[in-house]
């Protein structure tokens, strides 16, 4: 087993090289897809690649297939059960494309995986197991005999992924707390050994990162506004990522026509467009995520 | 700038990725983070050494070639 692992934008790749095959769970974001190939192509060498699993259908998870299908014409797709009629119809807004200004090369799926079933990656068994919250589909796969979880955006080192389905215009955002809770508690009870997550670095100290989540989800649920004005703040980070920069004096006017950001100003903020673009822009240079330099938001580089 | 060499000896060394995830035409560095498509790919499995190593490599690359991409 390979992980190919990148930065905030693209997910990690997990490459399984086994004697029936082999296999890759996610692919990245569309933007970084050639790299993407031939980063696959350096981790199983000149093995065929025979299948490819997604987590969850976002556009940093599956931005790859489309690339990785042309290079692997024989590679066959398989995306969640709950994605599929979103990923057929390529309906951008229940992808969250158009609403945070996100692309994606679109593809199709050969089949579909789901909670429960067993697949063989790496000549090792792995069971798929259910992860709502941050993506009300997405799946996570579990070793049990390495003790080894894949947990996509469900769990990260630091934190967890935006929980979209509590974002405005949704109204409540209990079930999906719950549903967040529940599978910490799923991923507690397993006790990984090693989690390997959709972003960032494997990590051993499970119940930290756990402590964390915990913490983090605490934090939302005192006040749900918390996770809307964070996951401004994340779409736009993430927009000025793929961007590199952004230019100040349009950004209201950009930012107004992605719906997520419209809908969250709306009813978090209630500021005019300007302002809320100064706003978001003034908070990542606070956290560093961003500097502003003649006019523009530039994107924190090391 | 982070440079190469600024993290304590036991710290984890960050991944150099600034997701910029192209690679230059002739295929030898990403033009984000001037790291080679070996270095990318052995990333996540590789000691703390080999990292810090890359890094070292990092700085002289940048000097070399100047700024990196910012992605624009």
């Amino acid at each position: 087993m390979r992980v190919i692992e990148r930065g905030w934008v693209s997910s990690n790749t997990i490459a399984f090289c086994g004697h029936t095959g082999t296999d890759i769970v996610d692919t990245g974001y569309s933007l970084h897809a050639a790299q993407t190939v031939a980063l696959v192509r350096h981790a199983i060498g000149s093995r065929p690649l025979d299948r490819m699993f997604n987590t969850h259908a976002h556009a940093d998870h599956i931005g790859g297939n489309a690339a990785l299908k042309n290079a692997y014409p024989a590679a066959r797709i398989a995306i969640p059960a709950g994605d599929a009629d979103l990923v057929r119809d390529w309906d951008e807004q229940a992808l969250h494309l158009a609403p945070m200004g996100q692309q994606c090369d679109r593809f199709s799926f050969d089949s579909t995986w789901r909670a429960g079933d067993l697949l063989t990656l790496g000549d090792c068994e792995w069971r798929a197991i259910a992860s709502p919250g941050h993506d009300m589909h997405s799946l996570m796969l579990w070793c049990e005999r390495e003790r080894i979880l894949i947990s996509a955006d469900a769990l990260w080192e630091d934190g967890f992924g935006i929980l979209f389905a509590a974002l405005p215009p949704a109204s409540v955002t209990e079930p999906v707390f719950a549903a967040q809770r529940a599978t910490l508690d799923a991923i507690a009870a397993l006790q990984p050994r090693i989690v390997i997550p959709g972003h960032g670095a494997p990590f051993c100290d499970v119940e930290g990162a756990l402590e964390r989540a915990r913490g983090r989800l605490d934090y939302f649920i005192a006040d749900p506004a918390r996770i809307a004005r964070n996951a401004a703040k994340v779409t736009l980070s993430f927009l000025l990522m793929i961007e590199g920069r952004l230019e100040l004096s349009s950004l209201g006017e950009r930012l107004a026509r992605l719906s997520l950001l419209a809908a969250i100003n709306r009813s978090v903020f209630g500021l005019d467009d300007a302002q809320f673009a100064a706003l978001l822009a003034a908070e990542l240079a606070k956290s560093r995520a961003a500097t502003c330099e003649e006019g523009w938001l530039l994107a924190a580089r090391r | 700038m982070t440079d190469a060499f600024d993290w304590p000896p036991n710290a984890r060394v960050p991944s150099p990725c600034v997701s910029v995830c192209r690679m230059s035409e002739d295929g030898a560095f990403c033009t984000g983070c001037l790291r080679s498509i070996d270095e990318i790919g052995a990333w996540s499995g590789a000691s703390e050494a080999f990292k810090r190593e890359v890094w070292r490599q990092l700085a002289q690359r940048r000097a070399r070639r100047g700024p990196a991409d910012t992605g624009s």
